[in-house]
């Protein structure tokens, strides 16, 4: 009953959506060129599938290669802070007050600087995915139990040491946390630079990610081609979350047995 | 069962420890020049009114908190900070949540890079000797409290550290538990002959286990007196001379402190 609840009921209420949006397309009630029909759609997604695909895999791997180089030099920067008090006074109160700028104001900077191509949406998506892994990263480093780390120095163990099995497995479920924003938030990173930025030349014609489709889509009246970016994008987006989650829920098994 | 490699004998002496904290500004004594000695193979109690001073007693030894004033000496060598040959166990489990149990025992051998095949063959018969078999290989959270407190046990003697100092240990613990645990403790040491210097604020529990207890002021702490429990083991709280010590130890306990002139 609790599964039928949780997965059950939502998935009612978007067939029933999707019903009512397919007759009111259907009876005329909406004109197909302003929304079409979710069967439109549908095949629109079957008709530009391989278009659809490739695109999507053009954005995958901006979004990943974003997230990796955020998340690499979130963490060093993260256990930085958190080790080097000059740099922290410096750098932290800046980190904080720069979460509230549009990092996607720059995008059009970026591509005057380094082109239409692959490296400005790695950039955008790696710039927004990076602050929410340094911020919880160092306060997660910050937020161990004092205890914990004394008893490590009763035990002669290293700064090193108290990092990498103390801190660092104590901060895990923060920084975590943290990747999972950053998941989100490089997705949308990336989606803002196609959307501005260019494509280019593959063997199956021209690839720009589903940011760049969806512009070029809905530019040319095709809004069932645009509608079925969306539903990629949106089913790459939960798949990156579902992933993080995976990880986190192996990577924090201990937790689970917690709450049992 | 014995420990790959023995512990060793330690011999502990504080002369004249000082020390104070500030407080808003001012100085607020907290031990004031303590001395007291621990012999090898000895259980030595510290009792005293809560807030007196115990636990700093416990981290100057360790190295934790450096003293104003006064001179430790580990086994007749100056140490300045007693980091090294001690091992400290709170009454806070501290077990780190993200390993299983028998990890979390091997700790100590694996800050000190020692072999840990060998650790974990030790650690493996610690946890049959004290009741503990079959839960090797689960997560701290799954423990009861009393289980978890033995755990952080095995964690403190696998560090082979010749003097255990021990901060109220069973604190936490219900009475049965406790009791329990003084079994179990009695039986490691006997087992093991280490040294331990341990803080209580339960008069008797400091009556079965310790072989000399010392009693201390309310802050700053001075020692009030030695008392040595000549009583042999195991002791048996209702036998008329347990009562008697414990008699005297609380009259010591609630004695007024003294005026000086």
């Amino acid at each position: 009953m609790a599964r039928y609840r949780e997965f059950g009921m939502p998935t009612l209420f978007l067939l029933s959506l999707a019903l009512i949006w397919e007759i009111a397309v259907r009876t005329g009630q909406i004109a197909t060129y302003l929304l079409p029909a979710p069967s439109a759609i549908g095949s629109a997604m079957l008709l530009y599938r391989s278009l659809l695909v490739q695109n999507t895999l053009a954005t995958l791997q901006s979004v990943g290669f974003g997230l990796l180089l955020a998340l690499s030099t979130g963490l060093i920067l993260g256990i930085a802070l958190f080790y080097w008090p000059l740099l922290k006074s410096t750098l932290y109160p800046l980190l904080i007050a720069s979460r509230n700028i549009p990092y996607y104001a720059i995008a059009p900077l970026l591509i005057v600087w380094f082109g239409l191509g692959f490296l400005p949406k790695v950039i955008v998506a790696t710039l927004i995915a990076f602050f929410p892994i340094v911020v919880n990263t160092h306060d997660g480093l910050k937020a161990v139990d004092p205890d914990l780390v004394k008893l490590m120095q009763t035990l002669g163990a290293s700064r090193f040491q108290i990092l990498r099995k103390v801190r660092f497995p104590a901060a895990l479920p923060l920084i975590l946390s943290g990747v999972k924003l950053g998941a989100v938030f490089a997705v949308v990173g990336a989606l803002f630079g196609e959307l501005i930025g260019g494509q280019r030349w593959t063997p199956e014609g021209l690839i720009g990610g589903l940011g760049y489709l969806m512009r070029e889509a809905a530019n040319r009246g095709a809004l069932d081609l645009a509608f079925a970016g969306m539903v990629w994008l949106s089913a790459l987006s939960l798949a990156l979350f579902g992933v993080v989650a995976l990880l986190e829920r192996y990577l924090l098994r201990w937790q689970i047995s917690e709450r049992a | 069962m014995k420990l790959a490699r023995p512990i060793d004998k330690t011999h502990l002496q504080l002369s004249q420890v000082s020390k104070s904290f500030l407080r808003e500004g001012h100085p607020l004594p907290v031990l004031d020049r303590i001395s007291l000695t621990v012999n090898p193979e000895e259980l030595v109690a510290l009792v005293g009114p809560s807030g007196c001073g115990k636990t700093t007693l416990l981290q100057i030894v360790s190295g934790l908190v450096i003293p104003d004033a006064g001179e430790i000496f580990l086994n007749d060598a100056r140490v300045s900070d007693g980091r090294g040959p001690v091992a400290y166990m709170q009454q806070k489990d501290l077990l780190l949540p993200w390993r299983k149990a028998l990890a979390n025992t091997l700790l100590g051998p694996e800050i000190a890079g020692e072999d840990l095949r060998t650790a974990q063959t030790e650690a493996r018969q610690l946890f049959v000797d004290f009741g503990l078999s079959g839960f090797e290989q689960v997560y701290p959270a799954q423990l009861s409290g009393g289980m978890r407190q033995r755990v952080a046990l095995i964690r403190t003697l696998l560090c082979r550290k010749s003097l255990l100092l021990l901060d109220e240990p069973f604190g936490a613990l219900d009475a049965f538990t406790r009791r329990q645990m003084h079994d179990w403790l009695l039986r490691a040491w006997q087992e093991f002959r280490f040294t331990a210097l341990f803080v209580t604020h339960d008069v008797e529990e400091a009556l079965l286990l310790a072989d000399r207890v010392y009693v201390l002021s309310a802050r700053p702490a001075q020692v009030k007196a030695a008392i040595e429990v000549k009583l042999a083991r195991p002791r048996v709280p209702t036998e008329r001379e347990f009562v008697g010590q414990k008699a005297q130890l609380l009259t010591w306990l609630n004695q007024e402190p003294e005026e000086e002139g």
